[in-house]
């Protein structure tokens, strides 16, 4: 089954432009916004299971210079209108 | 362009252009109120009977989430985005004000004046909309104020331009066409104040093909309601004993009514095929698989409901040969197209996009996203797993509707604490 997952992202403020494109190249990242917060970015993150979501954190985001923090969220539900 | 839906908008927009160029031939040989029942009746019909057919193919197909039909009866619930009155009654007076009695006074001002004249009925209702938003909440600001003013400019136009014609501007036409622009804002003003009930949440998360189920009964509701309140209307109108436009009209249409031949008139086909059901079926299709990069579908249908008016002009002139100089003509058809470019600017600079992260007290996690949702601006709601318990996300037209939605976030119970993020830049979707 499908696992969303959404990624907030801090950064390191002089790599911010290229941390940015690194992650566009994801293709398990379907939408990555620049945000002004808490937070630098928001990643939208699809997988099929929890096998590929440890993938994509252990494989390629966590090899990504520039990422200073990141706080993952898995999304149970959601709701639209 | 990103979004080709975009293009269904401009589509549905240019074929709305065109009636009032295909009926200038029907004025003299049938009444407007038969064009009027003949259209809406009609496809008051084939809306509800599209409705009821998809929801039996959708609940033949095992693999979507099932529509019962007993659906009908949220019609019945209250709308609480219209002084919380019953769905039902909400349509019903939508259709009859906003749709039959404005086509009415449309066409009636119309056959009286000429096109041109009565686009700045339609001109004078953006604008009227546009000072209606300001009061609410949303700034006036330069691109705003630079958009009514060539809104303006256009409308000086082409009044000069019927002053030269040395026609004289009926003072019936004159008032036709006022109260056709009255009914056109109330329509537009209400039109979306069509919030879901809990039940047709549930059921639209499960099965996106209901809302356009929904939008189809909508417009069927609307269309026949509006008929049935015409006639008595029109029998009102009849009663009494004052000779006018209207009571002319409504005495050929009766004697036209069994005249089952006038619905297979080329024009009649047109108004309801290329004029009623196309444009809403693509407006429709917009509505529903919209994926806003920026702006949302309500935003760009409010931008480009200039071109109606513009394509009626330009069609009125190239095809029927209204009178209109060619220089003032592309003058006033440059203005209305800027005007288009300048809503959009200040559509992008004045909206807010953002994420808010809420926490929620203990025992609210299966009420309060639903009762979120109920909220304007609200978009999406996300149930996590993390260090916070929801993702909404918002878009809004201006900041003051922003913080008003931060001040009804922070005045329920059940929310703990709120934390905004604003969107700076898309950079993938």
């Amino acid at each position: 089954m499908p696992i969303k997952a959404i990624m907030f992202c801090k950064f390191d403020v002089y790599a911010t432009a290229e941390v940015i494109e690194k992650l566009r190249e994801l293709p398990e990242i379907k939408k990555l916004m620049s945000l002004t917060g808490d937070y630098d970015a928001i990643a939208e993150i699809e997988v099929e299971n929890s096998e590929d979501l440890y993938d994509i954190f252990t494989k390629k985001i966590d090899k990504i210079e520039g990422i200073v923090d990141t706080n993952t969220h898995v999304v149970m539900k959601s709701w639209e209108k | 362009m990103k979004n080709k839906l975009i293009y269904n908008i401009i589509l549905a927009n240019i074929f709305w252009g065109l009636i009032p160029v295909i009926i200038s031939g029907l004025y003299a040989e049938i009444s407007i109120i038969t064009i009027i029942f003949f259209r809406f009746f009609t496809c008051g019909i084939l809306f509800l009977a599209i409705a009821l057919s998809l929801i039996l193919l959708n609940n033949r197909n095992l693999e979507k989430e099932r529509i019962p039909l007993n659906i009908f009866k949220e019609l019945f619930k209250k709308n609480h985005e219209f002084y919380n009155m019953k769905y039902i009654s909400y349509f019903v007076i939508l259709g009859f004000f906003g749709i039959i009695l404005q086509i009415i006074f449309y066409f009636l001002a119309l056959k009286l004046t000429s096109i041109a004249f009565v686009m700045i009925g339609f001109i004078i209702a953006n604008i009227i909309i546009a000072f209606y938003e300001h009061t609410r909440a949303e700034k006036l600001n330069f691109f705003k104020l630079l958009y009514l003013t060539t809104l303006m400019f256009s409308i000086g136009i082409i009044i000069f331009v019927k002053v030269q014609e040395s026609v004289n501007i009926s003072i019936n036409g004159l008032v036709y066409m006022l109260l056709f622009t009255a009914c056109l804002t109330f329509f537009h003003t209400f039109v979306n104040r069509d919030g879901y009930s809990k039940k047709e949440i549930k059921i639209m998360n499960k099965n996106q093909y209901y809302k356009l189920i929904r939008l189809f009964l909508k417009l069927a509701i609307m269309f026949l309601t509006g008929i049935g309140l015409m006639f008595l209307f029109i029998f009102i109108l009849y009663l009494i004993p004052i000779q006018t436009d209207l009571t002319l009209e409504i005495g050929e249409f009766l004697i036209e009514l069994s005249d089952i031949s006038i619905f297979f008139r080329p024009e009649i086909l047109f108004l309801n095929t290329l004029g009623t059901v196309v444009p809403y079926t693509l407006t429709f299709i917009a509505c529903i698989y919209w994926n806003p990069y920026n702006l949302t579908y309500n935003q760009w249908s409010t931008i480009l409901v200039v071109i109606e008016p513009t394509t009626a002009l330009f069609f009125g002139v190239i095809l029927i040969n209204e009178f209109f100089p060619l220089e003032f003509l592309i003058i006033t058809l440059f203005l209305l197209s800027l005007s288009i470019l300048l809503r959009y600017v200040h559509e992008s600079t004045v909206k807010v996009n953002s994420y808010i992260l809420l926490d929620q007290n203990k025992s609210t996690m299966d009420k309060l996203p639903l009762k979120l949702l109920k909220f304007s601006g609200i978009k999406r709601i996300e149930i996590l797993v993390g260090t916070h318990d929801l993702l909404l996300t918002v878009k809004m037209n201006s900041i003051q509707d922003f913080y008003v939605l931060i001040e009804q976030l922070k005045s329920l119970k059940e929310v703990k604490t709120i934390k905004i993020l604003h969107i700076n830049k898309i950079n993938k979707i």
